[in-house]
């Protein structure tokens, strides 16, 4: 079964819920003030996205509240080589399929209280779970700014060498560590 | 003429194209090409991850 949902419980011990974004969330008080597009989109886009099978956007409430306090979108997507590179015999010479983290964020009023982290590995949970059904070589993103990009770093992702806000992960790797971390539940 | 389904279509359409997802299909340089796949096909995985997983994937309910 898909993964839609998540019950999670931060290191202060606030209890969180994860979900598929629904019409009955409240999106009108989500602030993001680092980046006001984001908020724009989680208001505007991000449930027609859904509709139209663009993305699906995920996002955290309290148990029992409808108020939005952060969110993510996932969607498919694929990179491929500006020039093949004329070493590297054996290299792939075709698109590769990513998993893509579109928009990511968290409410200016719940930063540093590992929300972040806790919704990003919940994203990475969904991932790995669709991929067993949709492959995907890589999981990546874009960063909106080099603070975004120390984020993702410090949660395993690598960046590029020519596009320090390019992140990547791969979706071995992801699985390993989930279900390494799944061990000792 | 067009009738209104295909109106609608064609709307529908407009507003895909101006709220499509960003960066979905990406070029990358022939070293970071070379840099994905070697670090994808490496069985080392970035301890930062490792250390992530056990902080949040664990405390679930």
């Amino acid at each position: 079964m898909l993964l839609r949902a998540s019950e999670k419980i931060l290191k202060d011990g606030t209890k969180i819920l994860i979900q598929r974004l629904e019409e009955t969330h409240h999106r009108g008080a989500f602030t993001c003030s680092r980046h006001p597009v984001l908020a724009d989109f989680l208001n505007k886009h991000a449930l027609q996205n859904a509709n139209l099978g663009l993305s699906r956007t995920y996002v955290v409430t309290l148990p029992e509240s409808n108020d939005v306090i952060g969110f993510c979108s996932l969607s498919n997507g694929s990179i491929s080589p500006k020039v093949l590179p004329n070493e590297g015999k054996g290299l792939p010479r075709y698109d590769l399929p990513t998993a893509h983290i579109g928009r990511f964020a968290i409410d200016d009023k719940w930063q540093c209280k590992g929300l972040g982290g806790t919704l990003l590995f919940f994203a990475l949970e969904v991932i790995v779970d669709a991929s067993e059904r949709l492959a995907a070589y890589v999981i990546d993103v874009f960063a909106k700014d080099q603070v975004a990009a120390d984020f993702y770093m410090h949660n395993g992702f690598s960046p590029l060498r020519d596009d320090a806000l390019h992140l990547f992960l791969p979706m071995k790797h992801a699985k390993i560590a989930l279900a390494a971390a799944k061990s000792v539940e | 003429m067009k009738n209104k389904n295909h109106n609608n279509l064609d709307s529908r359409t407009e507003q895909a194209t101006f709220i499509g997802e960003e960066h979905c299909h990406v070029e990358v340089s022939a070293r970071d090409w070379q840099h994905i796949i070697q670090v994808a096909e490496s069985n080392e995985i970035n301890p930062a991850l490792a250390r992530a997983a056990m902080r949040y994937a664990t405390p679930s309910k």
